[in-house]
Protein backbone atom coordinates (compact mmCIF):
# COMPACT_ATOMS: atom_id res chain seq x y z
CA UNK A 1 0.00 0.00 0.00
CA UNK A 2 1.49 3.33 -1.07
CA UNK A 3 1.27 6.55 0.95
CA UNK A 4 -1.46 7.84 -1.33
CA UNK A 5 -3.49 4.64 -1.07
CA UNK A 6 -3.20 4.69 2.70
CA UNK A 7 -4.21 8.35 2.89
CA UNK A 8 -7.13 7.91 0.48
CA UNK A 9 -8.46 4.92 2.36
CA UNK A 10 -8.14 6.75 5.63
CA UNK A 11 -9.89 9.76 4.21
CA UNK A 12 -12.87 7.60 3.31
CA UNK A 13 -12.94 5.81 6.63
CA UNK A 14 -12.77 9.06 8.57
CA UNK A 15 -15.64 10.64 6.67
CA UNK A 16 -17.85 10.67 9.78
CA UNK A 17 -15.53 13.32 11.22
CA UNK A 18 -15.63 16.94 10.17
CA UNK A 19 -13.23 18.24 7.53
CA UNK A 20 -10.99 20.03 9.99
CA UNK A 21 -10.44 17.03 12.24
CA UNK A 22 -9.96 14.75 9.28
CA UNK A 23 -7.37 17.02 7.73
CA UNK A 24 -5.47 17.23 10.99
CA UNK A 25 -5.25 13.46 11.20
CA UNK A 26 -4.27 13.05 7.57
CA UNK A 27 -1.58 15.75 7.91
CA UNK A 28 -0.15 13.92 10.87
CA UNK A 29 -0.03 10.67 8.94
CA UNK A 30 1.62 12.41 5.98
CA UNK A 31 4.22 13.84 8.35
CA UNK A 32 4.77 10.39 9.78
CA UNK A 33 5.40 9.01 6.30
CA UNK A 34 7.76 11.88 5.44
CA UNK A 35 9.76 11.27 8.62
CA UNK A 36 9.81 7.55 7.95
CA UNK A 37 11.06 8.10 4.41
CA UNK A 38 13.79 10.37 5.75
CA UNK A 39 15.14 7.48 7.81
CA UNK A 40 15.06 5.18 4.81
CA UNK A 41 11.87 3.25 5.52
CA UNK A 42 9.64 2.07 2.69
CA UNK A 43 5.91 2.78 2.28
CA UNK A 44 5.17 -0.86 3.00
CA UNK A 45 7.20 -0.88 6.17
CA UNK A 46 5.58 2.29 7.47
CA UNK A 47 2.08 1.12 6.58
CA UNK A 48 2.62 -2.22 8.29
CA UNK A 49 3.81 -0.55 11.49
CA UNK A 50 0.92 1.92 11.51
CA UNK A 51 -1.55 -0.91 11.20
CA UNK A 52 -4.41 -1.38 8.73
CA UNK A 53 -6.19 1.88 7.83
CA UNK A 54 -9.42 0.38 9.19
CA UNK A 55 -7.87 -0.27 12.60
CA UNK A 56 -6.13 3.07 12.60
CA UNK A 57 -9.28 5.01 11.67
CA UNK A 58 -11.41 3.15 14.20
CA UNK A 59 -9.36 4.66 17.01
CA UNK A 60 -10.60 8.12 16.11
CA UNK A 61 -14.24 7.17 15.94
CA UNK A 62 -16.75 6.35 18.67
CA UNK A 63 -16.30 2.82 19.91
CA UNK A 64 -17.84 0.17 17.72
CA UNK A 65 -18.57 2.68 14.99
CA UNK A 66 -17.67 0.43 12.14
CA UNK A 67 -18.37 -2.78 13.97
CA UNK A 68 -22.01 -2.10 14.77
CA UNK A 69 -22.98 -0.35 11.55
CA UNK A 70 -24.30 3.11 11.25
CA UNK A 71 -27.95 2.94 11.97
CA UNK A 72 -29.50 4.50 15.01
CA UNK A 73 -32.99 3.14 14.66
CA UNK A 74 -34.63 3.54 18.00
CA UNK A 75 -32.38 6.19 19.41
CA UNK A 76 -32.40 9.84 18.55
CA UNK A 77 -33.51 10.65 15.05
CA UNK A 78 -31.61 13.19 13.04
CA UNK A 79 -34.90 14.64 11.91
CA UNK A 80 -38.47 13.71 12.45
CA UNK A 81 -41.95 14.92 11.55
CA UNK A 82 -45.43 13.55 12.23
CA UNK A 83 -48.67 13.97 10.28
CA UNK A 84 -52.14 12.85 11.09
CA UNK A 85 -53.25 10.61 8.27
CA UNK A 86 -56.99 11.42 8.32
CA UNK A 87 -56.87 14.19 5.70
CA UNK A 88 -54.11 12.64 3.59
CA UNK A 89 -54.91 10.56 0.57
CA UNK A 90 -51.60 10.48 -1.26
CA UNK A 91 -48.03 10.18 0.02
CA UNK A 92 -45.33 11.34 -2.34
CA UNK A 93 -41.70 10.74 -1.41
CA UNK A 94 -38.68 11.79 -3.36
CA UNK A 95 -35.34 10.81 -1.92
CA UNK A 96 -31.97 11.61 -3.40
CA UNK A 97 -29.78 10.38 -0.63
CA UNK A 98 -30.30 7.45 1.67
CA UNK A 99 -32.08 4.18 1.93
CA UNK A 100 -35.82 4.48 1.83
CA UNK A 101 -38.12 2.34 3.97
CA UNK A 102 -41.87 2.15 4.23
CA UNK A 103 -43.02 0.42 7.36
CA UNK A 104 -46.41 0.11 9.05
CA UNK A 105 -47.27 2.23 12.07
CA UNK A 106 -49.73 0.96 14.63
CA UNK A 107 -51.75 4.16 15.07
CA UNK A 108 -53.07 6.66 12.53
CA UNK A 109 -50.02 8.90 12.35
CA UNK A 110 -47.70 9.11 9.37
CA UNK A 111 -44.18 9.44 10.73
CA UNK A 112 -41.28 10.60 8.65
CA UNK A 113 -37.96 9.75 10.26
CA UNK A 114 -34.38 10.29 9.29
CA UNK A 115 -31.85 8.16 11.07
CA UNK A 116 -28.26 7.24 10.52
CA UNK A 117 -24.81 8.23 11.48
CA UNK A 118 -23.34 11.15 9.60
CA UNK A 119 -21.48 14.22 10.71
CA UNK A 120 -23.00 17.66 10.98
CA UNK A 121 -21.25 18.81 7.84
CA UNK A 122 -22.95 16.14 5.77
CA UNK A 123 -26.28 16.69 7.47
CA UNK A 124 -26.08 20.39 6.66
CA UNK A 125 -25.80 19.50 3.01
CA UNK A 126 -29.05 17.62 2.99
CA UNK A 127 -32.36 19.33 2.62
CA UNK A 128 -35.56 17.81 3.76
CA UNK A 129 -38.95 19.27 3.33
CA UNK A 130 -42.37 17.91 4.22
CA UNK A 131 -45.44 19.72 3.02
CA UNK A 132 -49.13 19.09 2.66
CA UNK A 133 -50.91 20.46 -0.38
CA UNK A 134 -54.55 19.48 -0.65
CA UNK A 135 -54.71 15.84 0.39
CA UNK A 136 -51.11 15.08 -0.62
CA UNK A 137 -48.21 14.79 1.75
CA UNK A 138 -44.93 15.46 -0.03
CA UNK A 139 -41.57 14.50 1.42
CA UNK A 140 -38.56 15.83 -0.43
CA UNK A 141 -35.13 14.78 0.53
CA UNK A 142 -32.26 16.14 -1.50
CA UNK A 143 -28.54 16.68 -1.30
CA UNK A 144 -26.40 19.66 -2.22
CA UNK A 145 -24.08 19.17 -5.12
CA UNK A 146 -21.00 19.44 -2.93
CA UNK A 147 -21.68 16.09 -1.30
CA UNK A 148 -22.48 14.19 -4.46
CA UNK A 149 -19.03 12.59 -4.44
CA UNK A 150 -19.79 11.40 -0.95
CA UNK A 151 -23.06 9.92 -2.14
CA UNK A 152 -21.45 8.32 -5.15
CA UNK A 153 -18.77 6.76 -3.00
CA UNK A 154 -21.49 4.99 -1.06
CA UNK A 155 -21.75 7.42 1.86
CA UNK A 156 -25.51 7.66 1.39
CA UNK A 157 -25.94 4.20 2.87
CA UNK A 158 -25.44 5.78 6.27
CA UNK A 159 -28.76 7.55 6.04
CA UNK A 160 -32.15 5.96 6.31
CA UNK A 161 -35.38 7.70 5.60
CA UNK A 162 -38.26 5.73 7.02
CA UNK A 163 -41.89 6.60 6.47
CA UNK A 164 -44.21 4.85 8.90
CA UNK A 165 -47.61 4.53 7.32
CA UNK A 166 -50.73 3.56 9.30
CA UNK A 167 -52.03 0.10 8.50
CA UNK A 168 -55.43 1.75 8.02
CA UNK A 169 -54.11 4.04 5.27
CA UNK A 170 -55.77 3.16 1.96
CA UNK A 171 -54.43 6.01 -0.16
CA UNK A 172 -51.78 6.16 -2.85
CA UNK A 173 -48.04 5.94 -2.45
CA UNK A 174 -45.64 7.41 -4.98
CA UNK A 175 -41.95 7.10 -4.21
CA UNK A 176 -38.83 7.95 -6.11
CA UNK A 177 -35.28 7.16 -4.97
CA UNK A 178 -32.10 8.17 -6.73
CA UNK A 179 -29.25 6.54 -4.93
CA UNK A 180 -30.39 4.03 -2.40
CA UNK A 181 -32.51 0.93 -2.16
CA UNK A 182 -36.19 1.03 -1.34
CA UNK A 183 -38.10 -1.35 0.89
CA UNK A 184 -41.78 -1.65 1.56
CA UNK A 185 -43.71 -4.13 3.65
CA UNK A 186 -47.22 -5.01 4.75
CA UNK A 187 -49.62 -2.53 3.28
CA UNK A 188 -53.04 -2.28 1.83
CA UNK A 189 -52.97 0.72 -0.46
CA UNK A 190 -54.47 2.34 -3.53
CA UNK A 191 -52.15 3.09 -6.42
CA UNK A 192 -48.49 2.40 -5.72
CA UNK A 193 -45.67 3.71 -7.89
CA UNK A 194 -42.06 3.03 -6.90
CA UNK A 195 -39.11 4.19 -8.97
CA UNK A 196 -35.42 3.85 -8.24
CA UNK A 197 -32.46 4.87 -10.37
CA UNK A 198 -29.48 3.23 -8.81
CA UNK A 199 -30.92 1.14 -6.01
CA UNK A 200 -33.05 -1.95 -5.83
CA UNK A 201 -36.70 -2.15 -4.85
CA UNK A 202 -38.21 -4.75 -2.58
CA UNK A 203 -41.86 -5.05 -1.72
CA UNK A 204 -43.38 -7.64 0.56
CA UNK A 205 -47.03 -8.31 1.37
CA UNK A 206 -48.75 -5.65 -0.63
CA UNK A 207 -52.42 -5.34 -1.41
CA UNK A 208 -53.19 -2.51 -3.83
CA UNK A 209 -55.27 -1.29 -6.73
CA UNK A 210 -52.29 -0.90 -9.03
CA UNK A 211 -48.56 -1.27 -8.74
CA UNK A 212 -45.68 0.16 -10.75
CA UNK A 213 -42.10 -0.76 -9.90
CA UNK A 214 -39.36 0.63 -12.01
CA UNK A 215 -35.59 0.34 -11.59
CA UNK A 216 -32.71 1.28 -13.84
CA UNK A 217 -29.50 -0.13 -12.55
CA UNK A 218 -30.62 -2.66 -9.99
CA UNK A 219 -33.12 -5.43 -9.43
CA UNK A 220 -36.74 -5.62 -8.33
CA UNK A 221 -38.20 -8.20 -6.02
CA UNK A 222 -41.84 -8.30 -5.05
CA UNK A 223 -43.38 -10.89 -2.83
CA UNK A 224 -46.98 -11.62 -2.06
CA UNK A 225 -48.61 -8.99 -4.21
CA UNK A 226 -52.32 -8.76 -4.83
CA UNK A 227 -53.52 -6.05 -7.17
CA UNK A 228 -57.08 -5.49 -8.35
CA UNK A 229 -55.72 -3.64 -11.38
CA UNK A 230 -52.50 -3.47 -13.32
CA UNK A 231 -49.02 -4.45 -12.13
CA UNK A 232 -46.16 -3.11 -14.20
CA UNK A 233 -42.57 -4.04 -13.34
CA UNK A 234 -39.58 -2.82 -15.34
CA UNK A 235 -35.85 -3.24 -14.92
CA UNK A 236 -33.23 -1.98 -17.36
CA UNK A 237 -30.04 -3.50 -16.12
CA UNK A 238 -31.16 -5.82 -13.34
CA UNK A 239 -33.50 -8.72 -12.91
CA UNK A 240 -37.17 -8.73 -11.97
CA UNK A 241 -38.68 -11.32 -9.69
CA UNK A 242 -42.15 -11.75 -8.26
CA UNK A 243 -43.24 -14.45 -5.86
CA UNK A 244 -46.94 -15.08 -5.26
CA UNK A 245 -48.63 -12.68 -7.59
CA UNK A 246 -52.24 -12.08 -8.32
CA UNK A 247 -53.36 -9.17 -10.48
CA UNK A 248 -55.89 -8.42 -13.18
CA UNK A 249 -53.03 -7.83 -15.59
CA UNK A 250 -49.25 -7.96 -15.12
CA UNK A 251 -46.54 -6.63 -17.39
CA UNK A 252 -42.94 -7.47 -16.50
CA UNK A 253 -40.10 -6.26 -18.64
CA UNK A 254 -36.34 -6.62 -18.23
CA UNK A 255 -33.68 -5.58 -20.70
CA UNK A 256 -30.44 -7.09 -19.54
CA UNK A 257 -31.59 -9.24 -16.64
CA UNK A 258 -33.94 -12.15 -16.21
CA UNK A 259 -37.63 -12.25 -15.36
CA UNK A 260 -39.00 -14.71 -12.89
CA UNK A 261 -42.50 -15.23 -11.56
CA UNK A 262 -42.96 -17.91 -8.96
CA UNK A 263 -46.54 -18.81 -8.26
CA UNK A 264 -48.69 -16.75 -10.57
CA UNK A 265 -52.16 -16.92 -9.08
CA UNK A 266 -54.16 -15.70 -12.02
CA UNK A 267 -54.62 -12.73 -14.27
CA UNK A 268 -53.17 -11.81 -17.60
CA UNK A 269 -49.40 -11.89 -17.85
CA UNK A 270 -47.05 -10.30 -20.30
CA UNK A 271 -43.42 -11.12 -19.41
CA UNK A 272 -40.42 -10.31 -21.56
CA UNK A 273 -36.66 -9.89 -21.49
CA UNK A 274 -34.20 -8.92 -24.20
CA UNK A 275 -31.03 -10.56 -23.00
CA UNK A 276 -32.18 -12.65 -20.04
CA UNK A 277 -34.38 -15.65 -19.53
CA UNK A 278 -38.08 -15.58 -18.67
CA UNK A 279 -39.38 -18.15 -16.25
CA UNK A 280 -42.91 -18.40 -14.90
CA UNK A 281 -44.67 -20.91 -12.71
CA UNK A 282 -48.45 -20.60 -12.61
CA UNK A 283 -50.64 -22.29 -10.03
CA UNK A 284 -53.80 -21.31 -11.83
CA UNK A 285 -54.77 -19.65 -15.10
CA UNK A 286 -57.36 -16.95 -15.51
CA UNK A 287 -55.92 -14.89 -18.34
CA UNK A 288 -53.70 -15.03 -21.39
CA UNK A 289 -49.99 -15.53 -20.88
CA UNK A 290 -47.48 -14.05 -23.27
CA UNK A 291 -43.77 -14.67 -22.67
CA UNK A 292 -40.93 -13.58 -24.94
CA UNK A 293 -37.13 -13.36 -24.89
CA UNK A 294 -34.70 -12.38 -27.62
CA UNK A 295 -31.51 -13.97 -26.39
CA UNK A 296 -32.62 -16.05 -23.40
CA UNK A 297 -34.83 -19.04 -22.85
CA UNK A 298 -38.53 -18.99 -22.02
CA UNK A 299 -40.11 -21.49 -19.62
CA UNK A 300 -43.65 -21.77 -18.31
CA UNK A 301 -44.94 -24.32 -15.82
CA UNK A 302 -48.72 -24.81 -15.68
CA UNK A 303 -50.97 -27.37 -13.97
CA UNK A 304 -52.36 -29.85 -16.46
CA UNK A 305 -55.80 -29.49 -14.94
CA UNK A 306 -56.18 -26.03 -16.46
CA UNK A 307 -57.77 -25.41 -19.85
CA UNK A 308 -55.74 -23.48 -22.42
CA UNK A 309 -54.43 -23.40 -25.96
CA UNK A 310 -50.78 -22.83 -26.62
CA UNK A 311 -48.38 -21.60 -29.24
CA UNK A 312 -44.64 -22.13 -28.76
CA UNK A 313 -42.43 -20.48 -31.30
CA UNK A 314 -38.60 -20.45 -31.53
CA UNK A 315 -36.33 -19.11 -34.25
CA UNK A 316 -33.03 -20.83 -33.60
CA UNK A 317 -33.40 -22.65 -30.25
CA UNK A 318 -35.40 -25.73 -29.37
CA UNK A 319 -39.06 -25.99 -28.42
CA UNK A 320 -40.44 -28.38 -25.77
CA UNK A 321 -43.92 -29.24 -24.65
CA UNK A 322 -45.07 -31.66 -21.94
CA UNK A 323 -48.60 -31.70 -23.36
CA UNK A 324 -48.01 -33.13 -26.80
CA UNK A 325 -49.21 -30.74 -29.44
CA UNK A 326 -48.54 -30.50 -33.10
CA UNK A 327 -45.08 -29.55 -34.18
CA UNK A 328 -44.37 -27.77 -37.43
CA UNK A 329 -41.24 -26.40 -39.06
CA UNK A 330 -37.62 -27.44 -38.74
CA UNK A 331 -34.08 -26.10 -39.02
CA UNK A 332 -34.53 -23.96 -35.97
CA UNK A 333 -37.69 -22.17 -36.91
CA UNK A 334 -40.10 -24.36 -34.98
CA UNK A 335 -43.61 -24.03 -33.71
CA UNK A 336 -45.72 -26.22 -31.44
CA UNK A 337 -49.45 -25.64 -31.28
CA UNK A 338 -51.97 -27.45 -29.12
CA UNK A 339 -54.85 -27.32 -26.67
CA UNK A 340 -55.59 -28.64 -23.19
CA UNK A 341 -59.11 -29.31 -22.01
CA UNK A 342 -61.70 -27.13 -23.63
CA UNK A 343 -59.14 -24.39 -24.29
CA UNK A 344 -59.68 -20.87 -22.97
CA UNK A 345 -56.61 -18.91 -22.03
CA UNK A 346 -54.04 -18.31 -24.72
CA UNK A 347 -50.44 -19.16 -23.93
CA UNK A 348 -47.75 -17.83 -26.20
CA UNK A 349 -44.06 -18.58 -25.66
CA UNK A 350 -41.51 -17.08 -27.99
CA UNK A 351 -37.72 -16.94 -28.12
CA UNK A 352 -35.39 -15.83 -30.89
CA UNK A 353 -32.03 -17.19 -29.89
CA UNK A 354 -32.99 -19.34 -26.88
CA UNK A 355 -35.26 -22.29 -26.28
CA UNK A 356 -38.91 -22.24 -25.24
CA UNK A 357 -40.60 -24.82 -23.02
CA UNK A 358 -44.10 -25.43 -21.74
CA UNK A 359 -43.95 -27.74 -18.74
CA UNK A 360 -46.32 -29.55 -16.45
CA UNK A 361 -46.30 -28.10 -12.97
CA UNK B 1 -1.62 -7.34 27.47
CA UNK B 2 -5.06 -5.86 27.98
CA UNK B 3 -5.69 -3.07 25.47
CA UNK B 4 -7.21 -0.69 27.99
CA UNK B 5 -4.28 -1.19 30.31
CA UNK B 6 -1.80 -0.75 27.50
CA UNK B 7 -3.42 2.51 26.47
CA UNK B 8 -3.19 3.83 30.01
CA UNK B 9 0.50 2.96 30.17
CA UNK B 10 1.05 4.49 26.74
CA UNK B 11 -0.48 7.78 27.91
CA UNK B 12 1.90 7.79 30.86
CA UNK B 13 4.88 7.18 28.55
CA UNK B 14 3.90 9.93 26.14
CA UNK B 15 3.25 12.48 28.87
CA UNK B 16 6.48 11.59 30.67
CA UNK B 17 8.50 12.06 27.49
CA UNK B 18 6.85 15.42 26.87
CA UNK B 19 7.58 16.47 30.43
CA UNK B 20 11.28 16.45 29.57
CA UNK B 21 11.06 18.17 26.20
CA UNK B 22 8.69 18.99 23.38
CA UNK B 23 8.67 16.32 20.71
CA UNK B 24 7.11 15.68 17.33
CA UNK B 25 4.93 12.68 16.57
CA UNK B 26 7.39 10.48 14.77
CA UNK B 27 9.96 11.01 17.51
CA UNK B 28 7.49 9.90 20.18
CA UNK B 29 6.50 6.86 18.13
CA UNK B 30 10.14 5.86 17.62
CA UNK B 31 11.25 6.28 21.22
CA UNK B 32 8.27 4.38 22.60
CA UNK B 33 8.32 1.56 20.06
CA UNK B 34 12.01 1.01 20.77
CA UNK B 35 11.11 0.19 24.35
CA UNK B 36 7.61 -1.22 24.30
CA UNK B 37 5.91 -3.37 21.72
CA UNK B 38 3.18 -1.16 20.30
CA UNK B 39 1.49 -0.52 17.00
CA UNK B 40 2.87 2.76 15.77
CA UNK B 41 -0.64 3.64 14.74
CA UNK B 42 -1.82 3.72 18.33
CA UNK B 43 0.26 6.76 19.31
CA UNK B 44 -1.40 9.34 17.06
CA UNK B 45 -4.97 8.71 18.16
CA UNK B 46 -3.73 8.92 21.73
CA UNK B 47 -2.02 12.24 21.03
CA UNK B 48 -5.25 13.60 19.60
CA UNK B 49 -7.16 12.40 22.64
CA UNK B 50 -4.65 14.03 24.98
CA UNK B 51 -4.98 17.22 22.99
CA UNK B 52 -8.79 17.09 23.09
CA UNK B 53 -8.59 16.60 26.85
CA UNK B 54 -6.32 19.62 27.18
CA UNK B 55 -3.22 17.83 28.45
CA UNK B 56 -1.11 18.76 25.44
CA UNK B 57 -1.10 21.43 22.75
CA UNK B 58 0.71 21.56 19.43
CA UNK B 59 2.74 23.99 17.38
CA UNK B 60 4.41 23.79 14.01
CA UNK B 61 8.17 24.22 13.67
CA UNK B 62 10.51 24.05 10.72
CA UNK B 63 12.78 21.09 10.38
CA UNK B 64 16.16 21.06 8.75
CA UNK B 65 15.73 20.08 5.13
CA UNK B 66 12.22 18.72 5.52
CA UNK B 67 8.58 19.68 5.88
CA UNK B 68 7.53 21.44 9.11
CA UNK B 69 6.81 19.19 12.04
CA UNK B 70 4.01 19.31 14.52
CA UNK B 71 5.45 19.46 18.02
CA UNK B 72 3.56 18.39 21.10
CA UNK B 73 4.00 20.24 24.37
CA UNK B 74 2.60 19.65 27.82
CA UNK B 75 0.06 22.11 29.28
CA UNK B 76 -0.15 23.00 32.99
CA UNK B 77 -3.04 20.57 33.20
CA UNK B 78 -0.87 17.96 31.51
CA UNK B 79 1.87 18.40 34.06
CA UNK B 80 -0.58 17.74 36.88
CA UNK B 81 -1.93 14.77 34.98
CA UNK B 82 1.45 13.16 34.45
CA UNK B 83 2.48 13.39 38.07
CA UNK B 84 -0.85 11.88 39.09
CA UNK B 85 -0.50 9.05 36.55
CA UNK B 86 3.03 8.39 37.74
CA UNK B 87 1.91 8.08 41.36
CA UNK B 88 -0.84 5.66 40.28
CA UNK B 89 1.63 3.62 38.28
CA UNK B 90 4.10 3.48 41.16
CA UNK B 91 1.42 2.36 43.58
CA UNK B 92 0.28 -0.28 41.12
CA UNK B 93 3.79 -1.61 40.59
CA UNK B 94 4.41 -1.71 44.34
CA UNK B 95 1.26 -3.76 44.92
CA UNK B 96 2.13 -6.17 42.12
CA UNK B 97 5.66 -6.45 43.51
CA UNK B 98 4.36 -7.45 46.90
CA UNK B 99 2.29 -10.21 45.34
CA UNK B 100 4.88 -11.62 42.95
CA UNK B 101 7.54 -11.65 45.64
CA UNK B 102 5.26 -13.92 47.62
CA UNK B 103 4.50 -11.45 50.35
CA UNK B 104 1.16 -10.94 51.94
CA UNK B 105 0.71 -7.84 54.01
CA UNK B 106 -2.46 -8.98 55.73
Amino acid sequence: MTVQQYIDRLNTLLSPLNAHEREEILDQVKEHYAQGHATGRSDQDIAAALGAPEAFAAQYLPQGYYATGYTVRDGAYLRSEDFHSAAIHTIRVSSAVGKLFFLPSADDVIRVRLSGNVNQNQLDKIRWECSIVGDTLSVQFEAFRSIWPWIESGGFTRLELTVYIPLSFRGNLFAKASAGPMNLASFSLGDVDLTSSAGSIKADRLLCSSLVMQVSASSVHAQNVEASGLVRITSSAGSARVDELSARRTIIKASAGSVQVNDLRGGELDASSSAGSVKVTASRLSGNIDMTSSAGSVTLHVPETEAFQYNIHVTSGSAYCDFGGMQTGKNGNKQIIGQMGSGGCNISLRSSAGSAALRRK
Amino acid sequence: MDQQFKRGVLALCVLSLLEKSDRYGYELVTVISQNIEITEGSVYPLLKKLKDEGYVTTYLAESVGGPPRKYYTLTEQGKVRVSWLRREWQAFVDHVDVIIKGGDRS
